[in-house]
C-alpha cells in the first residue's frame, strides 16, 4: 500500500500562515494589554484605563454615535438610491451600478485629500463636520451595494400582493419593500459603521486633528502607551464580535422565517 | 481592507466582483418571475408610462382602480425626480475626482486658483524634485507590495481552497470561520497587533514583513473566491488521473488548476486592488524608510491645501486607466456573449 497525501492537507500551509500571521498577533495584543509599560509586569491598569478613563469612554461614546450618524447618513442617502436602481424601469441600473463603484478602485486618502482641497479652496473649516462629511463620501458605496443585491432578490408577487390587498405606496415600501430588504440594510449598515468607527486616517486628515474615534485613539497611543492601546483594541474586538453576533442572528431569524415577513 | 471596511467578505468581493465580471456565486443579479412575465405579457399603451415596472396583470388591476390621468403623471413625476437624484448623487461623488483631473493641468497645490501649466504634469514624468521622485518610488512600492502579496495570497489561497473542498462539514466549516477573522476584523486591530508581534520577536520591520502582512489579510479572499469554482467542478476527473498513475501534484497542476483558473484571476485581481488601497496595515509594518503610495499620501495629508503638486496628476492617471481597463474588459466580455449567442 502506498502512501498517498490526502488532499486535505494542501490546507495546511494556508492554516498555519493564518495562525501565525493572524491568531498569533491576537494573543500578542491580549499579552501587551495586561504588561505595563513602564515596568514590564503584570497589570490590570491598562485595561481599567480603557474602560474607566474619561478619555476612554468619551472617546467610545462618541465613535459609537459619529458612527451611527454616519450610518444613518449613508442609509438615507443610499436606500432611495439603491431603490429606485432596482427598479425595472430603471434600465441603466447595471452601469450605474459600476459608476458607483469605480471611485473605489481610486485610493481611498487619494479622495480624502481631493475633499480637503475642495474645503480649503471653499474656504469650509474642518471638523466634525467634515469629517463626517468625508466618512460619507467614502463609505457610500458600501451601503448601496448590499441594499441593491437585497433589493434585486426580493420576489416583485410579494409587493404586487402588497398592492392588490389594498397597501398604497407609501405602505407597500414600509411593510413590505424595507423589511424584506432589512439583510442589505443590516450589512451595509456594518459595512458602514464598522470602518467609519476604526479609521484614523480619513478622521485625522478632514477635522484637522480635532475630532478623535476609537482608530485615531489606538493609532495615538499605540506610540506613547502600547499597552493602553492593546487594551483599547480589546474592548473594540468585543465590540466587533458583539456587532457581528448581532448581524449574525439577525440573518439567521431571516432565514428561518421564510422570506421574514410572516 | 478595502479602508477597514470587509464586515462581510462575501460582500466586499461582491463589490468589486461585480465590477471585474467576476462571478463569485452571487453578484448577478437574477431575473425575476415579475420580469419575465411583464416581458411576456403586454399591454399596449401603458407600457410607456408605467415603464413598465410592474407586470401586466397587475397593471390590468391598477388600471381598474385608479384609471385617473392623474395617477400616472404622478408616476412619471416620480420616475424622473428618482432618476435626477440617482445621478445627482453620482455626480456629487464624482466631483472631487474630476476636480483632480482639471487642476492636474494646474501649477501649484490643490485645487485654489486654476492657472493653466504643464508644471505638475512634467514632474511627474520626469521625476524632476527629490519629491516627485519619493513619489515615484512609493508608486513602485505599492506594486512591488501588491505583486508579492497577490501571488503569496493566490498561492496560500488557492491550495487552502483545494484543501477546504475536499474536507468533512466540521473541518471545512472551521477553515471558513478563521477565513473570516481577517474579513470580519477592523484593520487597525490586526496592523496592531502584527506590530506588537514583529516588535515581542525583534523582527525588523520591513518590505519583507509589509508583504507578509498583506498577503495574510487577503488570501481569504482568494480561497472565497476560488472555493465556488471548485464545488462547480467534478473531482471525479482528478480521481481518474490518480488512478491513472499520474503523481498527486501534476495532477493537481494538469487538472484542477484549469477548471479553476477563472476563480484564482478573480482571487488575485481582488487581492492585488486590496492590497494597493490599504493604508493602516502597512502603516503599521513597513519601517520608516519603506513608503508605499497610501502611506506617502497620507504623509501629505497634514497640509491645509490637501493634494500636492504631482499627485493630482498621478491620481487622474490612476483613475483613468482603471476606467479604461474596466471599459476593455466588460467591451470585451460583451463581445464574447455576443460571439457565444451568435453561435
Amino acid at each position: 500500500m502506498k502512501f498517498r497525501m490526502k488532499r486535505s492537507y494542501l490546507a495546511m500551509p494556508y492554516a498555519v500562515y493564518l495562525m501565525l500571521l493572524i491568531f498569533v498577533p491576537l494573543l500578542f495584543i491580549l499579552f501587551y494589554a495586561f504588561v505595563s509599560d513602564k515596568t514590564g509586569g503584570f497589570t490590570f491598569d491598562n485595561i481599567i484605563r480603557a474602560l474607566s478613563s474619561a478619555e476612554a469612554i468619551g472617546t467610545f461614546f462618541y465613535s459609537i454615535l459619529y458612527g451611527a450618524l454616519t450610518t444613518l447618513i449613508c442609509f438615507a442617502i443610499g436606500y432611495p438610491v439603491a431603490y429606485i436602481l432596482s427598479q425595472k424601469r430603471f434600465k441603466m441600473s447595471g452601469i450605474i451600478i459600476t459608476l458607483f463603484i469605480i471611485p473605489m478602485w481610486v485610493n481611498f486618502l487619494i479622495r480624502t485629500l481631493a475633499l480637503k482641497s475642495i474645503f480649503y479652496s471653499a474656504d469650509i473649516p474642518l471638523g466634525a463636520g467634515t469629517a463626517v462629511f468625508g466618512m460619507v463620501y467614502d463609505f457610500l458605496p458600501f451601503m448601496i451595494l448590499p441594499i441593491y443585491t437585497s433589493l434585486l432578490k426580493i420576489d416583485k408577487n410579494l409587493i404586487e400582493a402588497s398592492e392588490d390587498l389594498g397597501a398604497n405606496p407609501r405602505a407597500a415600501l414600509l411593510k413590505t419593500i424595507l423589511p424584506l430588504s432589512a439583510p442589505g440594510v443590516v450589512s451595509g449598515s456594518l459595512m458602514v459603521f464598522m470602518p467609519s468607527i476604526s479609521t484614523y486616517a480619513i478622521t485625522d486628515t478632514l477635522s484637522g486633528g480635532k475630532f478623535r474615534l476609537i482608530g485615531s485613539l489606538i493609532n495615538m497611543s499605540s506610540f506613547s502607551n502600547a499597552g493602553y492601546s492593546a487594551a483599547l483594541a480589546m474592548v473594540m474586538l468585543a465590540l466587533i464580535l458583539l456587532s457581528m453576533l448581532i448581524s449574525y442572528k439577525f440573518n439567521d431569524k431571516e432565514e428561518t422565517q421564510g422570506g421574514g415577513l410572516w | 481592507m478595502v479602508n477597514g471596511a470587509k464586515s462581510n467578505g462575501a460582500e466586499i468581493s461582491g463589490i468589486k466582483a461585480r465590477v471585474s465580471g467576476v462571478n463569485n456565486g452571487e453578484s448577478k443579479p437574477k431575473t425575476t418571475v415579475a420580469e419575465t412575465r411583464a416581458d411576456g405579457v403586454k399591454i399596449g399603451g401603458n407600457d410607456a408610462v408605467t415603464g413598465g415596472s410592474k407586470n401586466a396583470a397587475n397593471k390590468k388591476k391598477i388600471n381598474k382602480k385608479k384609471a385617473d390621468a392623474g395617477f400616472y403623471a404622478r408616476r412619471k413625476i416620480g420616475y424622473y425626480v428618482g432618476k435626477s437624484y440617482v445621478f445627482l448623487i453620482l455626480g456629487l461623488i464624482y466631483i472631487p475626482i474630476l476636480m483632480i483631473i482639471v487642476y492636474s493641468f494646474s501649477s501649484g497645490r490643490g485645487f485654489s486658483n486654476f492657472s493653466f501649466s504643464f508644471a505638475n504634469i512634467n514632474e511627474l514624468f520626469t521625476g524632476g524634485s527629490t519629491e516627485s521622485r519619493r513619489m515615484l518610488r512609493a508608486l513602485e512600492n505599492t506594486l512591488l507590495v501588491g505583486l508579492a502579496s497577490s501571488v503569496l495570497a493566490t498561492f496560500l489561497g488557492t491550495l487552502g481552497a483545494v484543501g477546504v473542498n475536499s474536507m468533512r462539514k466540521k473541518p471545512r466549516e472551521f477553515m471558513l470561520n478563521i477565513s473570516n477573522v481577517p474579513i470580519f476584523n477592523a484593520d487597525i486591530i490586526i496592523a496592531l497587533s502584527l506590530m506588537m508581534l514583529f516588535t515581542a520577536l525583534n523582527i525588523q520591520r520591513s518590505a519583507a514583513t509589509v508583504i507578509l502582512s498583506h498577503a495574510a489579510v487577503i488570501s481569504p479572499y482568494v480561497l472565497l473566491n476560488v472555493l465556488p469554482r471548485l464545488k462547480q467542478m467534478n473531482m471525479s476527473v482528478y480521481e481518474a488521473a490518480l488512478d491513472l498513475g499520474s503523481p498527486p501534484l501534476s495532477a493537481l497542476v494538469k487538472i484542477i488548476v484549469p477548471e479553476i483558473l477563472p476563480g484564482m484571476v478573480s482571487g488575485f485581481v481582488l487581492a492585488f486592488t486590496l492590497s494597493i488601497d490599504d493604508f493602516v496595515v502597512t502603516d503599521y509594518t513597513r519601517s520608516n524608510s519603506f513608503e508605499t503610495l497610501s502611506t506617502y499620501i497620507y504623509s501629505q495629508a497634514a497640509g491645509k491645501e490637501g493634494l500636492s503638486g504631482a499627485l493630482k496628476p498621478l491620481s487622474a492617471l490612476i483613475f483613468l486607466t482603471v476606467l479604461a481597463a474596466l471599459l476593455v474588459f466588460n467591451l470585451r466580455k460583451n463581445s464574447k456573449l455576443k460571439r457565444a449567442e451568435n453561435k
